[in-house]
């Protein structure tokens, strides 16, 4: 089936620019591949795999990771009916860390015209810094240029100017965590196209311009963890992971009832209610006890009882998280998001604790129209623009990415290369090698 | 001529007459004369002469003395007197004189006759002389040895024999000493005597012997084996005791103490050498003993026995007081609806009567298991009729319960089933919910709102009083109707709904390089979000079949395969 039709992402790109992300989390494996025409992007396919090799947002099992990215990808791949070569992979936890830089260079052109290149240069000086060596820079978000002291420019190209600056948000990881997601991914027989910071593509989706500017709190509330990040001025200005989500519930449930975690997952997302004022009594269920094959009888207030405390105490943590950033009053209020937000009553509860403005962000995207898909569909609409205005082009494959040397350099050095990127790959491996080798040697 | 033919013939007559007599005479004579002949014969002195070697003193002599002079008498006197007779009956035939000569044959045969008798009479008596000497003879050789094994035996087991020994030995010599005395008769000629004496020391013997064979076993049994066993009973019984049993009520105590009296005394009669009735007395003890042992196994199995049934009186009866409770809830509600006849509320009265009667009871019995009065046997017997009772009671009141249930069989039957109605449209609630929709249809809220309120009517109606089953039914059949439709269309708008946004999703391929295509699904994305999945559907289906024919068919299949 793979290359039926064609190959989606890496170097074939041909038709249009179609992208696919892949969000690894907790509890489901999600890939999205979406079509951008017309700068908006249609969902055409949509895969998810239960995920058992992470826990709390980080891998723990690389074998068993690959093999849900593998059974996720199969599943995109026969909605579509084409082969996936590369994919757009976010990553998140709390050993991400956001830093501001600023690049300054000159014009370098005779006419003064500002092209690509001097904005690759800008966004390459910002990078020139001293970082742990346990560290890696993962990419530059631009937020501002300024030409000549004009400042506020979205893309300085085409302008005429002698002195370019670039002011940005810098975002540096853990290397060995990032080392296990490529790695998987990799394995998987993929290639990373991108990496892309969960909170900024979640935001993507989320947030609306006017709350960016504002100040909003984003929380994304996934199986294993759970990320707020707070956004001001348009721009995202901190971000933090709590190692709370959905799975605690479910063990919550599990112990509370006596049953297994696979029947308590089950009894969440069925009978699940987060707000024991508008839980239904009459809403009863039998539930297995673990190890004997005796069913007892509960009903939704009973359960609603146990997910509420330990989603209030999530809430109570974020709270916590966003006083410690130093942001205690929130003039956007709290837009709510993740896998999560399936469970009904949350944003009721969610008002009550937070006490102001509260709203849940669900992708309107056909075929994606669940909390869960916010960070992939988001992820798509990231890279996309981003790479425009990094001068990125996904359409002719990974060629002129900066960025992305920084932390490929053992992806690309390693031998061990997916089989059937071979045939596409002569081209553009040349030109990458020949990159790193400039960064190297330079 | 005629008379003297007359007396001719009568002469003739005569003559022939006296012929015939004279012959019957002379041949009874002969007779006679043989038998007399025959009886002199007789070896009498000859017989006589046996009895000479015997001792001829003292008895002997004088039957010896006697049979000869009888004999003497016969052969000196009878036979020449009989002779004498026979001579006269047979001149008196030859003088026609027939009837005296019959007499005297008839006095002859009477005479001879009483000889023969007493000739008999003294071979018997000698024969039996002689006999009697001989087997006492006989006899007495052969106690001789037994009367010395016998006293072998009476040295050799004294110690067994304990004071009997001396008895014993008393009764010995005193054989001894009839033994001698057997002899002096012996040779004095009384043999009859020493016959009878004879027969008298070997039952005696006998006697002996036997009891110094049994003596021994009968001493060990009541000395020793007795007293031990006994003595056993007692230390099991004072355990049994100390184990919390109750066993006084049995006596056994004051009983042992009775049988060790009554060993005491059969010993003190074993010394006087007496063994009547001990046999049976020892029989007796070890019996009762036996007996003990069976009661006093009973008493502990019925000690298990109420140990393991009192836990469960309490049960019971807690168990007992809720159903009724139930039971009599049951009347309450049932009262308020129907009627009931006084005979019912006269059971339930009794039921309650009785209820309590057991629980009493069961106080009581559990009172007498504390107090250590009772013995457990008697406890049991208790228990098991109260645990028969209880049994009856319960039969009693599910009979009672049925027959409560049978009147509300309606009702009750009406409520399940508004329950299994509203728990559907809670799923149907439930399942729209979870359905991700972007929005509900009016028209599935109105029915889903319609299903709820017949489902409270229904409810309202079966609460009336008093209870139109009718009518309930008639409610209760709308709303599962119109609960049935909800669940339908609910379904049906489900399926659509998926339906439609997988397929303008797979169409989602072609809007860039279709246009009119792109045109029409974002027109039936309009539609889907504005919940009307039905017209999104169609119109998405059309665009995407003009497009790619046969598309539909594979999203289908599609669909198919990832829900299976």
């Amino acid at each position: 089936m793979k290359g039926s039709e064609g190959l989606i992402g890496g170097a074939i790109m041909n038709r249009s620019e179609i992208l696919v992300s892949l969000d690894i989390g907790t509890s489901k494996v999600k890939v999205i591949i979406g079509e951008v025409s017309n700068d908006t992007i249609n969902v055409i396919g949509v895969g998810t795999a239960e995920s058992v090799g992470m826990k709390k947002g980080a891998i723990v099992d690389i074998d068993q990771t690959v093999h849900a990215i593998q059974n996720a990808v199969d599943q995109a791949e026969r909605m579509v009916d084409m082969a996936i070569k590369s994919v757009i992979v976010s990553i998140n936890g709390d050993h991400i860390a956001l830093q501001d830089c600023h690049g300054v260079v000159a014009v370098s052109s005779e006419t003064r015209e500002i092209n690509q290149e001097d904005v690759t240069r800008v966004i390459d000086a910002s990078q020139v810094m001293q970082i742990p060596p346990e560290r890696e820079i993962v990419d530059v978000i631009p937020r501002q240029f300024i030409v000549d002291g004009q400042d506020e420019i979205n893309d300085p190209r085409g302008m005429i100017g002698v002195r370019l600056e670039m002011q940005g948000t810098l975002i540096t990881c853990g290397k060995t965590n990032l080392h296990n997601i490529l790695k998987c991914v990799e394995r998987a027989g993929l290639q990373v196209q991108d990496i892309c910071l969960q909170p900024l593509a979640a935001a993507e989706v989320a947030l609306s311009r006017d709350e960016k500017s504002l100040g909003v709190g984003l929380v994304n509330i996934g199986a294993g963890s759970t990320t707020v990040s707070f956004y001001i001025d348009g721009n995202l200005a901190n971000t933090s992971v709590i190692p709370l989500g959905g799975d605690n519930i479910t063990k919550d449930l599990s112990i509370g009832l006596k049953t297994t975690t696979e029947e308590a997952e089950q009894i969440k997302l069925e009978h699940g209610h987060a707000y024991l004022n508008s839980a239904i009594e009459d809403n009863s269920f039998n539930v297995t006890t673990i190890g004997t094959d005796d069913k007892q009888t509960f009903n939704q207030v009973q359960i609603a009882e146990i997910i509420e405390a330990r989603i209030d105490e999530i809430f109570q943590f974020v709270l916590q998280e966003f006083r410690r950033m130093g942001y205690p009053t929130l003039p956007g209020g709290y837009v709510l998001t993740g896998g999560l937000m399936q469970v009904p009553g949350i944003v009721d509860l969610a008002r009550d604790v937070f006490q102001t403005n509260v709203r849940v962000a669900i992708p309107s995207h056909i075929g994606v129209r669940e909390p869960q898909f916010t960070v992939g569909l988001g992820t798509l609409q990231f890279a996309y623009r981003n790479a425009k205005i990094q001068g990125k082009d996904y359409g002719v494959g990974i060629e002129g990415h900066q960025v992305k040397q920084e932390q490929t350099p053992k992806s690309a050095n390693t031998k061990d290369k997916p089989k059937r990127k071979a045939k596409e790959e002569p081209v553009d491996k040349e030109g990458f090698m020949k990159k790193i080798q400039n960064y190297f040697f330079d | 001529m005629e008379y003297i033919i007359g007396i001719l013939v009568v002469v003739i007559a005569f003559i022939l007459v006296g012929v015939i007599m004279r012959r019957k005479v002379y041949n009874s004579v002969d007779k006679l004369e043989q038998w007399k002949v025959q009886l002199m014969s007789r070896q009498v002195a000859d017989e006589l002469g046996k009895v000479r070697h015997l001792n001829l003193t003292g008895e002997t002599e004088e039957l010896f003395e006697s049979w000869r002079n009888e004999w003497d008498e016969i052969n000196d006197y009878v036979f020449t007197e009989v002779e004498e007779f026979l001579l006269d009956a047979e001149e008196a035939a030859e003088k026609y004189k027939f009837g005296k000569a019959s007499r005297t044959l008839k006095t002859v045969e009477q005479k001879l006759y009483k000889v023969e008798q007493t000739i008999d009479d003294i071979f018997e008596e000698v024969d039996r002389l002689l006999h009697s000497e001989q087997d006492s003879r006989e006899e007495a050789e052969k106690l001789h040895p037994r009367i010395s094994e016998v006293r072998k035996k009476v040295l050799q087991n004294g110690y067994q024999l304990g004071k009997a020994e001396v008895v014993f030995e008393v009764e010995l010599d005193d054989l001894q000493n009839d033994m001698n005395q057997y002899e002096e008769l012996t040779n004095s000629g009384n043999y009859t005597e020493a016959q009878e004496l004879i027969h008298n020391v070997k039952s005696r013997l006998h006697e002996l012997d036997r009891k110094v064979n049994v003596f021994p076993d009968l001493y060990r049994m009541c000395k020793h084996t007795l007293p031990e066993e006994l003595d056993q009973l007692q230390n099991g019984v004072k355990e049994m005791k100390d184990d919390g049993f109750r066993v006084q009520h049995l006596g056994v105590e004051k009983e042992i103490q009775t049988h060790h009296e009554t060993l005491l005394a059969i010993v003190e009669q074993l010394n006087k050498g007496i063994d009547d009735g001990v046999e049976n007395q020892i029989e007796q003890i070890r019996s009762r003993m036996i007996e003990i042992y069976d009661q006093l196994e009973k008493e502990a199995f019925d000690k298990n026995f109420v140990m393991q049934k009192q836990p469960l009186l309490d049960e019971k009866v807690d168990k007992a007081n809720e159903s009724f409770a139930a039971t009599k809830e049951n009347v309450m509600a049932v009262k308020e609806n129907y009627h009931l006849k006084d005979e019912k509320y006269e059971e339930q009265y009794e039921l309650e009567k009785n209820l309590d009667q057991l629980s009493k009871k069961a106080t009581r019995i559990k009172s007498m298991i504390t107090h250590e009065e009772q013995p457990y046997s008697s406890i049991r017997l208790d228990l098991e009729e109260w645990q028969k009772d209880f049994e009856a009671w319960e039969e009693k009141q599910s009979k009672f319960d049925a027959h409560l249930y049978n009147l509300r069989k309606d009702e009750l039957n009406s409520r399940e089933q508004i329950n299994d109605l509203k728990q559907k449209i809670i799923n149907v609630r439930q399942k729209l919910q979870k359905s991700n929709l972007p929005g509900i249809p009016n028209y599935i809220i109105d029915l889903v709102n319609q299903a709820r309120d017949l489902i409270e009517q229904s409810n309202e109606k079966v609460n009336e009083q008093p209870l139109d089953v009718d009518e309930v039914s008639r409610v209760l059949e709308e709303a599962d109707k119109c609960v049935a439709r909800a669940v339908e269309q609910t379904n049906l708008i489900l399926e659509q709904a998926e339906f439609a946004e997988y397929v303008i999703q797979y169409a989602n391929r072609y809007r860039s390089s279709y246009p009119v295509l792109a045109a029409k699904i974002a027109e039936a994305e309009d539609h889907f979000r504005r919940n009307d999945y039905e017209t999104a559907l169609e119109q998405a289906s059309q665009a995407l079949e003009e497009v790619e024919p046969g598309a539909l068919k594979k999203i289908e299949d599609q669909l198919k395969l990832t829900a299976s």
